[in-house]
């Protein structure tokens, strides 16, 4: 019985992790960023070391105009990142977030 | 190390500095002319709408924009009498670029304790009560999980400034730029083309 509420538990983990991140994209879907951003959270807090999942907040933040968090995130991006691709990308937003500011 | 990577990211940041001819005397330049901005692929109106873009961007730096009859746009960047041309090339303009996302399940193991609880001996007086606790930890693990896709835009301008009668060149650089909406990711990335282009008049 134990065994199985720790494999419930521990598959509810995973699925909340996925279905976190599947209705992050169906709320972008229906252009609704906002609530994108606070599934994107929950995503995150599971998986904090992932440079994709802040390469996508700070695009949310930026289609939300909100140029303070995007920069923030795009520097996340950019720390965690080793991918030269990926870096190159947050310096052009970060270079342009900081000329808006 | 911590020098070495200061010194890999110096160079990662100057990776797309423009090109330059230093020797060219740009404040003797009065107007550029904005050639042609031809359309990206099959993307229909795609060149007219970096055209516009740009020329609303130039607008906003506060530079005169005057759009001739025959179409042609003309930007005043100072008071010189020589003219430049400035060629535009989309090189990216979608709104279907696949990323995908791999995401991590971190199970960060579990600690099991058994409390066991025995009564021994049928009289009130002499019965003994045993307790004896064990604990068991669970390591756990990181697993690679799913990948999961979205849809975004990026666009890419390579932009030129030449001599028109000489054909030299003078300035050039490429950008490329990522969002969700494409419409505004043509916005952006022709503000920061045009916020380089700056540093020049």
């Amino acid at each position: 019985m134990k065994n199985m509420f720790l494999i419930v538990f521990l598959s509810s983990l995973i699925f909340s992790q996925s279905s976190a991140l599947d209705k992050t994209f169906q709320s972008m879907d229906n252009g609704n960023f906002k609530n994108a951003l606070s599934h994107l959270a929950i995503v995150i807090s599971n998986d904090p070391t992932n440079p994709e999942l802040f390469q996508l907040k700070g695009m949310l933040y930026e289609s939300l105009n909100d140029d303070q968090n995007a920069l923030q995130a795009w520097e996340e991006c950019k720390r965690l990142s080793n991918n030269n691709s990926l870096i190159l990308e947050a310096n052009n937003h970060i270079q342009l977030l900081k000329q808006l500011k | 190390m911590k020098k070495l990577l200061l010194l890999i990211s110096f160079f990662l940041g100057c990776w797309q500095a423009p090109a330059l001819d230093e020797s060219y005397p740009f404040t003797h330049v009065g107007s550029i002319h904005l050639q042609p901005i031809h359309d990206y692929k099959h993307f229909s109106g795609s060149g007219e709408i970096i055209k516009n873009s740009m020329t609303h961007s130039f607008m906003k730096l506060g530079y005169d924009v005057i759009e001739n009859k025959n179409g042609g746009t003309e930007i005043v960047v100072g008071d010189g009498l020589n003219t430049l041309h400035f060629t535009c090339i989309i090189s990216d303009y979608t709104d279907k670029e696949v990323m995908v996302i791999p995401y991590y399940n971190e199970d960060k193991g579990y600690t099991e304790t058994t409390v066991s609880q025995s009564t021994d001996g049928g009289e009130k007086e002499s019965s003994q009560t045993d307790i004896s606790t064990s604990t068991t930890t669970h390591s756990g693990n990181v697993q690679k999980g799913s990948r999961l896709e979205y849809i975004r835009a990026r666009v890419g301008l390579m932009l030129k400034l030449h001599e028109p009668y000489t054909g030299k060149l003078v300035w050039s650089h490429h950008y490329w730029y990522s969002g969700l909406d494409l419409a505004q990711t043509a916005d952006m990335c022709t503000r920061l083309a045009l916020h380089e282009f700056r540093k020049l008049f």
